[in-house]
């Protein structure tokens, strides 16, 4: 069957409307899909059949020491350094600002020597308080789960397998509560490395460093297991291995990212968004790819009743997903729905019938089945930020004017001057100098308020472009205020790049800054996302993927559903 | 002490804008320093001389430079800042078409970036030089300079112009590293520091959101 046959003979389906895609509601529904981080590296190291190998594993019987792991690609190898720690309770603490971990990570450009072990094993441990260099590609340390690690160490050394009920409830034996990336504490700046293939796709060193992370995790309970009791202990089952994901606790520190990154975020948007109208324009859907999404459906119905989550924000979403998915069982029941445009007579009927949380989650499932029409897109979400910055002083004020009253007729309608759409403000903190939020009127925040509250400051540039002619260059404007150069980069970007710009009031009292986690997330192909609190949310990562060395074995890229016993 | 660029980036914008600076000129400066130390010249220990220098009650941002007759000059008493003068020239680089003369202005060394993105945007090779010191900045985005590293902290007569043949001077040497001086990254941390703000036992629990304990 030819895909792209099809769609030369397709009507023009446009894209979404940034107007309704940008919104924080929207953004803060997506569930993880095909173009998502970690699918896009599985789907390479199966593909280029990268070989994994441990390379070191010398952790004493206290849980002490040091392994590497290594991977080895068609041109370049990597290698997770992991440091074991031996962590009092009182000191476990899943906030960035903590200073001790069960476990630090870096991810290494090659094999490291033991020298580089030597100087790693000076400043991983401490984390941002030590050094890296340019042969390290990331920065990362993660806490065990205490319930799990200690009932799966304990049931091992006993010869039993983990009671399968908390592997399901728990998910993952570590949770990572920091993944550092491009340059940070003096590690390689993406830059230098974003011309290598296997590093073209946005975040690709971080969920490189995350999935050996798990190879890792596993080995050290089993290597615990084994120093309680030598005698009986028994691996574990490769099936609940796989089953075992590696959490993440994520508070506001990665929120502003969207905001500070708009040609990335248009990016990663523009291609999943592309992806879903490609598979809208399809004329029909074979039986085959019907029968897949059928299949998926059932599996995310599972991994839905799966997701634990005590956040009454996300128990709400849940309830509504749950009848949205029993909505799409029926609508499969009609044989007649998989010719004359399938996808999109079902994408029109979502928007009518579904939350937005249950449109999204049709969104990703929509691509499952186009391979070839959708994965391809994955080369088109990194960005090269620097060239896109620049401003154009020559653009005149009239067409700044007509600019924003196209991209920011929110921002225009919102009133500035009520207390409750600028209740917070964005802040860095002098203590650990992570992003965080605050009450505007209450607390002595706004002289150090962060530039991220777009619509607010587009709004204010607009205001003043009444004191210039509609052909003055804005070159004029931007000399005489330059506290307006910010917000024409943002209008700039935005005129360029759709998808840049979150549409929403991001210091209002109402907004949920989960909301811009959650997109993150989604993207980095995270689920179960289990807020914690309006501002603070866990996750799961790598869930039933492959372990390395089975990724040649198991059915390609479809590990992000949970298995169907019995089923296809 | 080494950093990445993406790290002098950070903290070169975050001193500017810690110096009083727009967001969107602090941008800018956090870029150009990066261009700088990334040709291997000193953009970092240039830019906390300036902010040292002009650390007090004068706001740079109330003195726009004019344009007039080939000439830039202050708006107001004293030199020019340069992050001021190159935001001015990057956005109106038609300017450089023609030789145009700058002055007073101070660390004339943060003008290159935006002379050679002007190189770059008019498809010609522009020179800029003062008292001892000269850059070539060619249309491939190349550059070459001789006695830049002397870092005059003001020049009465910069002079940028183009030029018909960009010269057989050895290009500055790219770097994806920046190496300087401990000092000068404390300064820079030192005007970075009043850009956060000081923590609270309220925002330390409501600001970050996240819980004490990880022990479940």
């Amino acid at each position: 069957m030819s895909t792209a046959a099809k769609t030369d003979t397709a009507a023009p389906i446009a894209m979404r409307e940034p107007s309704d895609v940008m919104r924080l509601a929207r953004l803060g529904s997506i569930h993880q899909h095909r173009l998502s981080f970690m699918r896009v590296l599985l789907r390479r190291l199966a593909a280029e059949k990268w070989r994994y190998e441990r390379t070191t594993f010398k952790i004493d019987d206290n849980g002490v020491g040091h392994a590497v792991y290594t991977l080895h690609g068609p041109e370049r190898s990597y290698s997770l350094v992991a440091f074991a720690h031996d962590l009092p309770p009182e000191q476990r603490s899943d906030r960035v600002i903590a200073t001790a971990w069960d476990a630090t990570f870096t991810l290494f450009d090659g094999v490291p020597t033991t020298d580089d072990i030597s100087r790693l094993s000076q400043n991983v441990p401490i984390q941002e308080a030590g050094r890296i260099s340019k042969k390290e590609l990331s920065l990362s340390r993660a806490n065990r789960s205490v319930r799990l690690w200690e009932h799966v160490v304990s049931r091992l050394a006993a010869g039993l397998q983990p009671d399968a009920e908390l592997v399901d409830k728990i998910g993952y034996l570590m949770r990572t509560t920091a993944v550092y990336g491009s340059g940070k504490f003096g590690a390689s700046d993406r830059e230098s490395i974003a011309a290598r293939p296997e590093f073209i796709a946005p975040f690709q060193v971080e969920m490189m460093s995350v999935y050996l992370t798990r190879a890792f995790v596993a080995d050290l309970v089993e290597h615990m297991a084994r120093a309680r009791s030598p005698q009986t202990t028994v691996p574990l089952d490769p099936k609940i291995r796989r089953q075992l994901g590696i959490g993440n606790s994520t508070g506001l520190g990665m929120a502003p990212f969207l905001i500070n990154h708009p040609v990335l975020l248009n990016n990663w948007i523009a291609a999943r968004e592309e992806g879903l109208a490609r598979v809208r324009r399809l004329p029909q859907a074979s039986a085959d790819e019907a029968a897949r999404f059928r299949s998926l459906v059932a599996r995310a119905a599972l991994n839905i009743a799966e997701w634990n989550t005590t956040s009454d924000f996300q128990l709400e979403k849940l309830s509504e997903l749950r009848v949205d998915i029993d909505k799409i069982v029926e609508m499969m029941e009609d044989s007649n729905i998989w010719t004359n445009a399938p996808w999109d007579r079902l994408y029109h009927w979502a928007t009518e019938a579904l939350s937005v949380e249950g449109q999204e989650l049709l969104v990703s499932l929509m691509l499952e089945p186009y391979p070839s029409l959708v994965d391809p897109l994955a080369d088109c979400m990194a960005a090269d930020e620097a060239a896109a910055n620049g401003i154009d002083g020559s653009m005149t004020i009239g067409r700044v004017r007509a600019l924003i009253e196209m991209l920011y007729g929110w921002a225009l309608e919102t009133d500035w001057s009520d207390r409750s759409e600028i209740a917070r403000a964005w802040y860095v903190s002098e203590e650990k100098l992570e992003p965080r939020l605050g009450e505007r009127f209450d607390e002595d925040i706004e002289c150090y308020e962060q530039p991220l509250a777009p619509g607010r400051d587009v709004a204010a540039l607009y205001g003043d472009l009444d004191a210039y002619t509609p052909e003055d260059p804005v070159a004029n404007l931007l000399l005489h205020q330059p506290e307006h150069r910010h917000a024409l980069r943002s209008v700039q970007i935005t005129a360029a790049h759709p998808y840049a710009e979150i549409r929403d009031n991001t210091i209002s009292r109402e907004m949920v800054p989960i909301d811009l986690l959650r997109a993150k997330l989604a993207f980095f192909g995270a689920q179960h996302f289990d807020p914690r609190s309006d501002r603070w949310v866990r996750i799961n990562m790598y869930r039933n993927a492959p372990m390395p060395w089975e990724l040649s074995e198991l059915a390609k890229d479809d590990w992000s559903y949970p298995a169907i016993e019995g089923a296809l | 002490m080494i950093l990445s660029l993406s790290e002098i980036e950070g903290l070169a914008k975050k001193a500017a804008r810690g110096a009083g600076y727009s967001w969107g000129i602090a941008e800018d400066a956090g870029r150009d320093v990066r261009w700088l130390e990334g040709h291997g010249l000193p953009g970092a220990g240039v830019l906390a001389g300036l902010l040292i220098d002009n650390d007090g009650p004068r706001n740079l941002a109330k003195l726009p430079p004019r344009f007039f007759d080939g000439r830039m000059q202050p708006g107001g008493e004293g030199p020019m800042c340069p992050i001021t003068a190159a935001a001015a020239i990057s956005d109106r680089w038609e300017v450089l078409t023609r030789e145009i003369v700058i002055g007073p202005v101070q660390w004339p060394i943060l003008l290159l970036p935006a002379v050679a993105r002007s190189a770059v945007a008019l498809g010609m090779p522009l020179t800029m030089s003062w008292f001892g010191s000269s850059a070539v900045a060619r249309p491939d985005g190349s550059v070459s300079e001789t006695g830049l590293r002397r870092g005059a902290s003001v020049t009465d007569h910069l002079k940028i112009m183009p030029v018909d043949q960009a010269g057989a001077v050895d290009p500055c040497n790219e770097t994806d590293r920046c190496a300087t001086a401990p000092v000068i990254v404390d300064q820079l941390n030192i005007f970075a520091g009043r850009t956060y703000a000081p923590a609270t036992e309220a925002s330390r629990l409501a600001g970050a959101g996240a819980g004490l304990t990880d022990n479940d």
